[in-house]
Formats: structure tokens, C-alpha cells, sequence
């Protein structure tokens, strides 16, 4: 019986465990590269001209393998949950940092200039204005961090990170397709939960604050 | 910073030899006028004239190149701008009301900022919304992408108002507006022009707007004044070609005298006519989305009167029925000459009339324009 083959891989390999694992790590690197990502795209955004260079940087980070940069991290942080990490935050920075800039920047003219009209300051215009017209946009960027973070903290599992990576990573070794069929579906499902959550606070974000 | 109004009523505000140049091209050259304290000044020009330009000058959402804009006698530029802001009420044909925040918070955003009590923020909004004729308890939580192309204009013009200012300066405020709609909010408007009695800089592009609004007019061409002046001055003694052109009193109306009123008026649907039993309550949910503004009530196939959507929403928590809220109104008769009926309406200070056939049916209104009042 299926249910009975998953229930066996699931204890043999102590799913729940792993699970946890996964999350906690999953949750620190995002949690850090939102709040980097943030603070990066209102620094960004109050000094334009580094704006480009460094998000061209990021881009950049974007496009090396993410196998490749695991490995790089080897001699820097060493193997498990650390260099994990820092490549998860490496990666999910862009997204959250760019979008939290271009919703900053790209606030519609007539609205600005109806606030400064009505007498606001730069700053009453960024609390009141630009960031909370932003937060469409920001929790998108979020939405793929969230992506990108789940797939790195799986990859993770080969340099010894631990969490849903490691089953994967013995199943594949080993050759045993039940391993990676029930962990990898599993995986699966965690990141279309997430990610749809995820999408649905943005959906949120939209109706309340986004321009119509 | 200075104190928090930087002044508390308009004497004068002098414009003098206000230039502003972008590149090449000149926007405003040596511009210079007084608007007197009280008064509703309209610049009226084509596109490129430089009337948007000198209007933002005044709160400086523009800087002149030369020339210097006094208030009460001071130079505005010592002014904190953003103290001046605040006491100077800005109401733009965009609007440009916050598309996150509710009608509530936008009246009260810059309230909040200067440090205002909940309460005391929540009593301005109500009082400003009674004003402007939209049911706060209705409207102060919608969004603006909630509200029509009117209600979002009167709320833009609440949002102006909150803070008390003692000087206006409005950009085509009614311009995005239809015409029926726009002649109706003109109306409310120069209503609350007389309550709050404030000094007010208007600029439009559509004369009739400038005629029936304006106490003075100063018309601009090309970044130059050409003539500044009351109505009656501009009709009768244009100082330029231009001038009586845009006044059009040479054209437009050299044969007044052969039209009827079927000429000039609107028709008027079955669809803005309500019944005389219906309670205010029940009418004012109708008016709101109905845009048109005056309720032509019925009872039964006969005409009880009419009324208006202030009248309506201003009466809304009491028990009544429209039949007991509806003024006569003035009526007409498709087949009437024109002037006689503008010199009654003129004389009753009415802007519109019902059209009645011969049949005794409603079959439209005369809402005539501002200029027809001021040459007959």
C-alpha cells in the first residue's frame, strides 16, 4: 500500500525531523535577506546613483550556478548550515532589493506632486506615500526569495546542511527512487504552500494599496 | 520654522515681474498682477499660456527665474514651503488623492502629521464631507478607486480645505469632469465660496468656467498677461482682438435674440425623474450614483417640483419624503424666446429651468452658460 511505503521512508529517514530543519533554516535566510533586501532598496533608493552598479551587482551573483557558489563557500564558511545560509541570502537579495526600490522610485508623478502640493516633506512622503504604495510590489520580490530560498536550503543537503536536502541527497547516492520520490514531492508541496501563501498576501497588498 | 500659519487672512498677494523660462521656450514673462484679498481671480489662456505656471509659482511647486510673489506683503520665499503648503489650499484636475488611503485618511493625512488628536482629526473629516455634500458615514472609508470622477473631485476639494487655509489655488479643478456634472459642481462650489469666503486663485481654460465663477479675470497668451479685468469689462471693452475673441462677444451670440429656449436646452431622461413618496433617505442612495445633480420629482404623471442633491443629502436623517424637500422651479416652455427667460432667471438668480411641453411633459432643462447672464 502506498500510504504504508511513504509512512516507512518517512520514519526511516525521520521526515519530521528533517522537516524542521528545513524550515528553521528556510525561515533565518529569509527572514535576513528580506530585511537586508529591504534596508538595501530604501539605501538604494536615497542614493540613486549606486542604485544601478549595485543592482547590476546582484544580477550579476543572480546568474552564477548555485551549485558552483556552494562550493566556492566551502573554503570561506565551511559545509552546513552556514554557507547554506549565506548562498540562500546571496540569491534572494536581488529580488527583494530590486523590487523594493523600483516600487520606491516608480510611484506615480501626479501623486507625488499632490503631496508635496498639500504640503508634506520628503520624508511624510516616503512613510506615507512611497512605501506603503510599495507594498505590492516588495511582497512579490519576497514571493520569489521564497522560491529561491526553498530550491538553495534543498541543495544545501550536499554539503552537509541537514534538513530535506539530505534525504534527497542519500536517495540519489544510493539509487533508491522511493527516498527521492516521497521527499522530493514533499519538498514540492512545501514550496507551493509557501508560495502560495505568499501569493495570496501579495493579492492582499494589491487590492489595499496598489494604484487602480 | 516660522509659526504655523505663516498668515491668517489675504490682503493682497502681489505677482511681480514673475518670469520662467525652461530652455528655450519662455513659460511665463514678466508677469505681474495683485489678487486682491477675498477675491476669486481666474487665469484663463490656451495651452502654453502660462497660466499653471504662475499658479505654481504662488506656492512655490515652482520657482521664477526673477521676479518675486509677495503675501501680505512678504516675500513668500521666506516662507518655510512647507508651512506654506499647509495654509494654502491645492486642488488639481488630476486630484491626486492616495490610492492606499480612504477618503477619511486623505482628508486627515496632513492633520495626523501636524500631531492632531483621533478625535479631533475624525470631527474635521465629518464636518469637511457634510460640506462638500458626501455622507461621511458613507464615504469616509471608501477608497477613492470607490468613488466617481465627482465624488473624488469633492474630496479632493475637502482634502484642500482641512487645514483652514486662507488662500486657494485651483488648477481646472471641474476640466475631467462631464458638462452637466461640471456646471453642477461649479454651482456647490461658488456656494462654499461664499461660506468660507476665501481668497481664491482659479485657472481654467474654458471661458464660460471663468465667467460664471471669476470676479476678475486676467487673461494670458503665450506667457503674457493681455487683459486683466471683470467680466462686464472684458465683454464691453476688449483691449486686444484676441480678447473679444475669446469672449466671443462679437460672435457667438450676435443673434440671441432669434433663439428659443428648445435652441439651447438639455433633454432630459425618465431616468433622473423621482416620485414624490419616496423617503430622502431612498433618493439620496439614487442621487449619489445618478451624477446629475438636481432630482426632478413626479408625482404621479404631474410635476411637484424639483431638487437638489445638497438639498437631498443635507436632509438625509430627516423623516421625510422628497415631496416635502422640492422647491418650484422655474418653468419654460420650449417654444419661449430666450432672452426674456434669461433676464427672469436672472433676476430669480437661478441657473436652470425646466423645460415643460406643450403636452405637460418634462422634457428637459435650461442650464444656460454664465456668459449668456452677463451680456443680456
Amino acid at each position: 500500500m502506498i500510504f504504508d511505503d511513504v509512512t516507512a521512508v518517512w520514519n526511516q529517514f525521520n521526515l519530521t525531523e528533517r522537516t524542521i530543519e528545513h524550515l528553521w533554516m528556510f525561515s533565518i535566510a529569509l527572514t535576513i535577506s528580506v530585511i537586508l533586501g529591504i534596508i538595501l532598496g530604501i539605501i538604494l533608493y536615497q542614493h540613486k546613483k549606486y542604485a544601478e552598479p549595485a543592482l547590476n551587482g546582484l544580477n550579476a551573483l543572480e546568474t552564477f550556478p548555485d551549485m558552483a557558489l556552494l562550493v566556492l563557500l566551502i573554503p570561506v564558511a565551511g559545509i552546513g548550515e552556514v554557507p547554506t545560509i549565506i548562498a540562500c541570502i546571496i540569491y534572494s537579495l536581488l529580488p527583494v532589493t530590486r523590487n523594493t526600490y523600483t516600487g520606491l522610485v516608480s510611484v506615480r508623478p501626479e501623486i507625488l506632486e499632490a503631496g508635496t502640493a498639500i504640503g508634506l516633506t520628503e520624508a511624510d512622503i516616503v512613510r506615507n506615500i512611497r512605501i506603503p504604495v510599495s507594498l505590492p510590489m516588495i511582497a512579490g520580490g519576497i514571493r520569489i526569495a521564497i522560491v529561491f530560498t526553498m530550491g538553495i536550503v534543498t541543495l544545501g543537503g550536499i554539503i552537509g546542511a541537514g534538513g530535506l536536502g539530505a534525504p534527497l541527497q542519500t536517495g540519489i547516492v544510493l539509487l533508491l527512487p522511493d527516498v527521492i520520490i516521497v521527499t522530493g514531492l514533499w519538498v514540492g508541496i512545501l514550496a507551493v504552500i509557501f508560495d502560495g501563501c505568499a501569493g495570496m498576501i501579495e493579492k492582499r497588498l494589491t487590492v489595499r494599496y496598489g494604484e487602480w | 520654522m516660522t509659526s504655523i500659519h505663516p498668515f491668517e487672512t489675504i490682503d493682497r498677494i502681489e505677482l511681480s515681474h514673475l518670469t520662467k523660462t525652461y530652455g528655450d521656450v519662455t513659460a511665463v514673462s514678466d508677469v505681474s498682477l495683485d489678487v486682491i484679498g477675498g477675491e476669486l481671480l481666474v487665469l484663463i489662456g490656451g495651452s502654453g499660456s502660462g497660466k499653471t505656471t504662475t499658479l505654481r509659482m504662488v506656492n512655490r511647486l515652482i520657482e521664477p527665474d526673477s521676479g518675486i510673489v509677495r503675501i501680505n506683503g512678504t516675500d513668500i520665499r521666506e516662507f518655510d514651503e512647507v508651512r506654506l503648503r499647509r495654509n494654502i489650499g491645492y486642488v488639481i484636475q488630476q486630484i491626486g488623492l492616495f490610492s492606499h488611503m480612504n477618503v477619511g485618511d486623505n482628508i486627515g493625512l496632513i492633520p495626523k502629521i501636524e500631531g492632531w488628536g483621533k478625535e479631533q482629526i475624525d470631527a474635521r473629516v465629518h464636518e469637511l464631507l457634510e460640506m462638500v455634500d458626501l455622507p461621511p458615514e458613507i464615504f469616509s472609508a471608501r477608497y477613492p478607486r470607490e468613488l466617481s470622477g465627482g465624488q473624488q473631485q469633492r474630496v479632493g476639494l475637502a482634502r484642500a480645505l482641512v487645514m483652514n487655509p486662507s488662500l486657494f489655488l485651483m488648477d481646472e479643478p471641474f476640466g475631467a469632469l462631464d458638462p452637466i456634472l461640471r456646471k453642477q459642481l461649479q454651482e456647490e462650489f461658488l456656494t462654499i465660496k461664499y461660506d468660507i469666503g476665501r481668497t481664491i486663485i482659479f485657472v481654467t481654460h474654458d471661458i464660460d468656467e471663468a465667467f460664471k465663477l471669476g470676479d476678475r479675470i486676467c487673461i494670458m497668451h503665450e506667457g503674457e498677461l493681455v487683459q486683466i479685468g471683470t467680466p462686464e469689462e472684458l465683454i464691453f471693452h476688449p483691449e486686444t482682438d484676441q480678447v473679444a475673441h475669446l469672449v466671443d462677444a462679437n460672435r457667438k451670440y450676435r443673434h440671441i435674440e432669434t433663439f428659443t429656449v428648445h435652441d439651447l436646452m438639455s433633454p432630459l431622461s425618465k431616468r433622473e425623474f423621482y416620485e414624490a413618496n419616496m423617503p430622502v433617505s431612498e433618493a439620496m442612495a439614487k442621487i449619489l450614483s445618478d451624477e446629475t445633480g438636481i432630482a426632478v420629482v413626479m408625482e404621479g404623471n404631474n410635476l411637484r417640483g424639483t431638487t437638489s442633491r445638497q438639498n437631498i443629502v443635507r436632509n438625509r436623517k430627516k423623516n421625510l419624503l422628497l415631496g416635502d424637500i422640492t422647491t418650484e422651479p422655474i418653468t419654460v416652455t420650449p417654444e419661449d424666446a430666450l432672452v426674456p427667460v434669461l433676464q427672469k432667471m436672472k433676476t430669480k438668480n437661478a441657473s436652470s429651468a425646466l423645460v415643460i411641453n406643450r403636452e405637460g411633459e418634462v422634457t428637459g432643462m435650461l442650464i444656460p452658460d454664465s456668459v449668456l447672464f452677463h451680456i443680456i
